[in-house]
């Protein structure tokens, strides 16, 4: 189990995005298309041919479902949902981002502390 | 512009096509302004998956490759026929050099061959392995 989240880590920009998209609620391609562009606020943007390419990627990985909803109406929309995988993935990537951060603010203190 | 878009798609690998060309179709109707970003999308896609295609450089290897031992072998036979001449060897030892070339080439197909094979099915296994484990994990 650990050994399966560990070998996905660090998320591409990619596939954090999608997973950031997809944390609260399952959603159809363009959704997740919409979401990423305001998550990013515009500064990444994900075509449709490179999101499915995505999408069917982490798929393949285990990291998403495809979920049928018999409500949509069209049938061309396919809706995703995370998975546990994908959850435990996400929340360790974000961690691990989070350190990272941590770490460059805690050196910037200490630069302003110790200014050679 | 929807014609080029579905030109495009079309180049798409196959299973790819089937899977979302509809749902692509969906989005570059609902997409209002320039739809430039959404064609050089596609293009990209193109090449990341048909460059990034595991079968296609194993085709890229096997064709490549294959005729390498036996060109190998034909360049070693024409080299040894002096020799032969002053060394006196028989001639069934040097018609051998193109049999080994053959057999080389022979053992290079089957080796990319076993590679795919193995490869297309560990790629499947862990496609539904990882499904069943992530659908157990969910119930």
């Amino acid at each position: 189990m650990i050994d399966d989240v560990s070998r996905l880590l660090p998320l591409s920009q990619a596939h954090l995005y999608i997973l950031l998209a997809l944390r609260s609620e399952d959603k159809h391609g363009y959704a997740i298309m919409q979401d990423v562009r305001e998550l990013s606020e515009g500064s990444y943007k994900l075509g449709p041919a490179t999101l499915y390419e995505n999408l069917a990627k982490l798929v393949d990985l285990g990291v998403i479902t495809e979920v049928l909803d018999s409500t949509a109406g069209d049938e061309r929309r396919r809706y995703y949902r995370l998975t546990a995988l994908g959850k435990r993935a996400l929340k360790e990537d974000v961690a691990r981002l989070g350190r990272l951060v941590g770490r460059l603010d805690l050196r910037r203190v200490k630069g302003r502390e110790n200014p050679a | 512009m929807c014609l080029l878009y579905r030109v495009l798609i079309a180049l798409l690998p196959g299973w790819f096509r089937e899977e979302f060309a509809g749902e692509m179709l969906w989005i570059f109707d609902q997409t209002t302004g320039s739809k430039l970003p959404l064609l050089l999308d596609v293009v990209a896609s193109l090449i990341r998956q048909w460059l990034g295609s595991a079968l296609l450089w194993q085709c890229v290897l096997i064709v490549g490759t294959a005729p390498a031992p036996y060109l190998f072998g034909l360049q070693m036979w024409k080299g040894l026929k002096p020799a032969s001449e002053n060394q006196n060897l028989s001639q069934q030892a040097l018609l051998s050099a193109p049999e080994i070339a053959f057999m080389l080439t022979v053992f290079v197909i089957c080796l990319f061959s076993v590679a795919g094979c193995r490869y297309a099915m560990a790629r499947t296994y862990r496609h539904l392995s990882l499904n069943c484990r992530a659908s157990a994990m969910e119930q």
